[in-house]
């Protein structure tokens, strides 16, 4: 591991993060007259931003970047500690201002945002006013598209991509071929990431979003983030706004390469894919259980558009792990309460900005399952797994069973530990698997109308490794921690 | 699949099964003072078997080479379902649980070695009964030493992969000879821990049907015992010796001849069995310190000890007998002790669950995903031990593992739309696909399955048969593949 060219990369995005962080200041000539407004939230931006500009100039200075040393463990080296380093630079404004006194609770917030998880220590986000609400938004767009890039462009490059639908089309591990190709296909990504943002932040103005909410919740929902600038979430929105939201947040859910070749004029091919026929299909199913559960144990004291509406709403915002809430789900009944965790397990497509396992992986691991049944039968028989006809490489076969079994050991090992902490089984449960899963508000005491401020810092620590993980998708912090990482 | 072939097989079986259902007769020699209905109802039952089994293999024939491994996981699944329609005929029969469904339930939870119970209070069956409800566990318990030993690892679907090496693949001739030769060495050990587990409880002061019954829930790790309250009214003496024989029932047997020949070292350097025994250490020590703080321990030291231990090992053992109401316990062991059963004991043994070597095979096949990230070009093998497995091996042993998972959720779900809630669903199904007995909350350890639908009872009860068969015997029958001849 050449530490060095880690750190001179590590610098260089620093000076972007401090560009970024000067973005939130533009909100404040609109705050001029808000008597709530933090006094020093200018001077925090600008010492914020400062800093990280300093830390990258400093870093790029005294660090070097040796082009031939930079390989596999240096990627994951990078993004690992890129996400650590922007999640405590993102922390600065929080803290300095004295919008979020404690340390942890500002990393908290600003990592949550980051991963696109959405799940947050405030009991009313409107109190911070303008900037920081701008900034809390913009770290989930921030997140979301280095998650883009990440998940399409730089992981497959690495060899520990799920997007295998695409991974055919990114050559092998070879090393000098990497930084183009990713430039390429993050440019195109991007348009489409930039694309969707401005037409949803149109479709909340046109809806009768003010445009700074708009803007905001643009940037969460495209980023499947799920921070809004409401106590309530979306739940004083109109219902225009949430259908808005409903569909804004499925498209952010769908595989960008596919939504690319729609924006192309071949619309035809995202319904030929398998993935998003699956997700789709979970989309409808779970909406059907729910509303007509929901609708029956109304009595009639529930029209068919609201029960509908809270149905859908709920059920695309936590499979597409963005986290909005228009109803209190953690109320539904316990089957339905299931059904939001299984819906948390199981994310959206592969190559979109939404955490959990997604579906394709769900399809890999349950053909694999079901590949070893039928060679029990034909012992010598050569079974592929299969998905729209095209065959699955072993090896991505291979690292999504080893995903599955990450996931599913982090997620009993989380709640156990948060379990031993004190935090309540449903809480404890709930909490890991919506922050491995990137998804926000979990069930219980941690459900939509409530927050994380009353875990234990511990518990929080663990939360915070869980988003951490699941947005990273294990491998690239697991590989770090392998000896084979840091020889030379 | 050759139908003919596979009833056969079966009839020989249930003739068998009549043989074994006519056992209790011998109370009737030594107690005059029993039921004339009861006698009648195992008569009836041992006739129906044997005029079956007779039935059966004269109305079809074996073709040594139409039995293939379609036929031979048809075989297996069947059985067990037959074995259970036939043993539930004694509790039918007699009156002494009315509802067919529930005596199934009770029969099928004994053949699989699970230990759910419907029954309240199982004092109240006269002592027959109760021998044979022991019974069903033992006789499933020696069905699974030959199943999980000998013949499924000779399918190419067993745990045991320490054995698989010296199994032949899947050819029939040279299939049924081995499974004699190495489940006769295994039956030897199975019956040697029973009739010492027998002698040492009736040193401790059982009577004779108390320790016959104990001894046969526990090397099989069934878990039915005789009273209400398992063994919590037992005396700390007894509790001591049948949790050392749940350890050893919980151990592979393969380990266990080791021992008993001499060849400690070989036991010992077992990978397997070095992380049972830490786990079962390690587990017993986070008990004992969580209910320590949380209630500290009033009837001291040695009772926290052993009402820790205890719990650990039956729950990992998938054994499922109870002397502390762990329900009781802080909340946050609850989830520890779900994962205590979801992990199991070791293969080759006849507890259930995951086992320990899958899982140890399972995070090392996961590891290597991560090693070969950095190396893309290097071949790494996941070894246990000193031994390299091969990849068919693992992969079968991960999809074990992504079936399980999957089995949990599905059926939790479905006993969740059936109206169960949440802790009772997810223990429910937890506990019948590992094989245990006893979950959590409604199934708790001081409660029973009698309050579950009936729907819901048959959903625990394919649970049962899915985890005992360890997912592929069943699952194979739904392979078209599997039906074409």
């Amino acid at each position: 591991m050449s530490v060095s060219s880690v750190l001179h990369v590590l610098g260089r995005l620093c000076l972007v993060f401090a560009g970024l962080l000067m973005l939130p200041l533009l909100a404040l000539p609109f705050e001029a007259d808000n008597p709530g407004l933090f006094a020093g939230v200018g001077q925090a931006f600008v010492f914020s931003a400062g800093i990280a500009g300093g830390l990258g100039l400093l870093l790029m200075a005294v660090f070097r970047k040796n082009v031939d040393e930079f390989d596999f463990e240096e990627g994951f080296a990078v993004v690992t500690f890129s996400w650590l380093l922007f999640m405590l630079l993102g922390a600065l404004p929080y803290w300095l201002s004295g919008a979020i006194p404690a340390v942890l609770d500002a990393c908290f917030e600003s990592l949550s945002g980051l991963s696109t998880t959405g799940a947050s220590i405030l009991s009313d986000p409107a109190a911070l006013g303008g900037p920081l609400l701008l900034w809390r938004a913009l770290t989930h767009w921030v997140g979301g598209m280095g998650v883009v890039v990440l998940s399409i462009a730089v992981l497959p490059a690495l060899g520990a991509g799920g997007n295998f639908l695409f991974q055919a089309e990114t050559s092998g591990p070879g090393n000098e071929k990497l930084m183009p190709r990713i430039r390429d296909v993050a440019k195109l990504l991007w348009a489409v990431y930039a694309g969707l943002t401005l037409a949803s932040f149109l479709a909340y103005w046109a809806a009768g979003m003010g445009a700074f909410d708009a803007l905001c919740h643009a940037f969460a929902t495209v980023a499947t983030g799920g921070f809004g600038t409401r106590a309530d979430s979306m739940a004083s929105f109109g219902p225009v706004v949430q259908w808005v939201a409903v569909v804004f947040m499925l498209l952010a859910g769908l595989n960008y390469i596919l939504l690319y070749r729609a924006m192309l004029g071949r619309p035809a091919d995202l319904l030929r894919s398998t993935e998003a026929r699956v997700f789709l299909l979970i989309l409808v199913v779970a909406s059907a259980l729910c509303f007509s559960v929901l609708y029956q144990d109304s009595d009639g004291s529930l029209a068919v558009e609201p029960a509908l509406r809270g149905a859908v709403f709920s059920v695309v915002s936590i499979c597409s792990t963005t986290g909005f809430s228009s109803v209190d789900f953690g109320v539904w009944p316990a089957s339905l309460q299931v059904v939001i965790l299984a819906l948390m397990l199981s994310g959206a497509c592969a190559g979109s900005t939404s955490g959990a396992a997604k579906v394709s992986r769900h399809l890999i691991w349950g053909k694999a399952a079901w590949r070893e049944v039928r060679r029990l039968l034909r012992p010598t028989g050569v079974f592929t797994v299969r998905i729209e006809g095209r065959q699955i490489a072993e090896p991505v076969v291979n690292r999504s069973v080893a995903y599955f079994v990450f996931y599913v050991g982090a997620a009993c090992f989380g709640t156990l530990l948060l379990a031993l902490l004190g935090v309540g089984g449903l809480e404890s449960v709930s909490s890991i698997i919506t922050c491995l899963s990137g998804v926000g508000p979990g069930l219980g005491s941690l459900g939509p109308t409530h927050n994380y401020a009353d875990v234990p810092a511990t518990g929080k620590t663990l939360l915070m490794g869980a988003m951490l993980l699941g947005r990273l998708e294990f491998f690239a912090v697991f590989a770090l921690l392998s000896p084979l990482a840091w020889r030379r | 699949m050759n139908l003919g072939a596979v009833l056969y097989v079966l009839g020989r079986l249930c003739m068998i099964m009549a043989v074994l259902v006519a056992v209790p007769m011998l109370f009737w020699f030594s107690d005059a003072g029993l039921s004339d209905d009861l006698l009648d109802s195992f008569v009836v039952s041992a006739a129906v078997s044997l005029g079956l089994g007779m039935l059966l293999t004269l109305s079809f024939e074996m073709e040594q080479d139409a039995f293939g491994v379609g036929e031979a996981f048809a075989t297996v699944t069947a059985s067990w379902i037959v074995f259970t329609l036939l043993g539930a005929l004694p509790f039918v029969i007699s009156g002494h649980i009315g509802s067919p469904l529930d005596a199934c339930f009770e029969v099928l939870s004994g053949f699989t070695t699970t230990g759910a119970s419907i029954l309240p209070d199982p004092s109240i069956l006269p002592d027959p009964l109760l021998l044979w409800r022991a019974m069903t566990q033992w006789i499933g318990g020696m069905g699974i030493v030959a199943l999980s030993v000998a013949v499924l690892p000779a399918l190419g679907a067993g745990g045991n992969f320490l054995f698989q090496a010296e199994v032949p693949g899947p050819e029939s001739e040279k299939l049924r000879p081995r499974i004699s030769s190495t489940a006769k060495l295994l039956w030897v050990i199975y019956v040697l821990l029973t009739v010492t587990q027998f002698g040492a409880l009736r040193l401790a002061g059982m009577d004779n049907l108390d320790a016959l019954c104990h001894t046969f829930a526990t090397v099989a790790t069934g878990g039915f015992g005789t009273q209400a309250d398992s063994l919590t009214s037992f005396s700390p003496a007894v509790q001591w010796i049948v949790l050392v024989f749940m350890v050893l029932a919980g151990a592979n047997f393969v380990m266990l001849l080791h021992i008993l020949r001499g060849r400690f070292a070989r036991a010992a350097g077992n990978i397997e069995l070095r992380v049972y025994v830490a786990i079962i250490i390690g587990a017993t020590v986070l008990c004992a310190t969580a209910v320590y703080r949380d209630g500290g321990a009033p009837d001291g030291a040695e009772t926290l000890v052993r009402e820790t231990a205890f719990t650990t090992v039956s729950l990992l053992t998938s054994t499922g007998f109870v002397t502390a109401d762990y329900q009781l316990w802080p909340d946050g062991l609850h989830g520890f002790l779900l994962l205590l059963m979801i992990c199991g004991a070791c293969a080759g043994s006849t507890g259930g669950g995951a086992k320990v070597i899958r899982l140890i095979v399972t995070v090392k096949a996961g590891f290597r995903e991560v090693r070969r990230l950095l190396r893309p070009r290097a071949i790494f093998v996941v070894k246990v031990g000193a031994r390299p497995l091969s990849d068919q091996l693992v992969f079968k042993t991960a999809g074990f593992f992504v079936l399980y998972v999957l089995s949990t959720v599905v059926f939790t779900m479905v006993l969740l739309a059936l109206g169960s809630n949440g802790p009772t669903s997810l223990s429910a199904v937890i506990a019948c696909l590992s094989n245990i007995g006893p979950g959590l909350d409604a199934v708790g350890p001081t409660s029973n399955y009698a309050a579950f639908d009936p729907l819901s009872k048959l959903v625990l009860m394919f649970c049962m048969l899915l985890g005992r068969l360890e997912f592929y015997s069943v699952l194979v029958l739904l392979v078209p593949l599997a039906w074409r001849r």
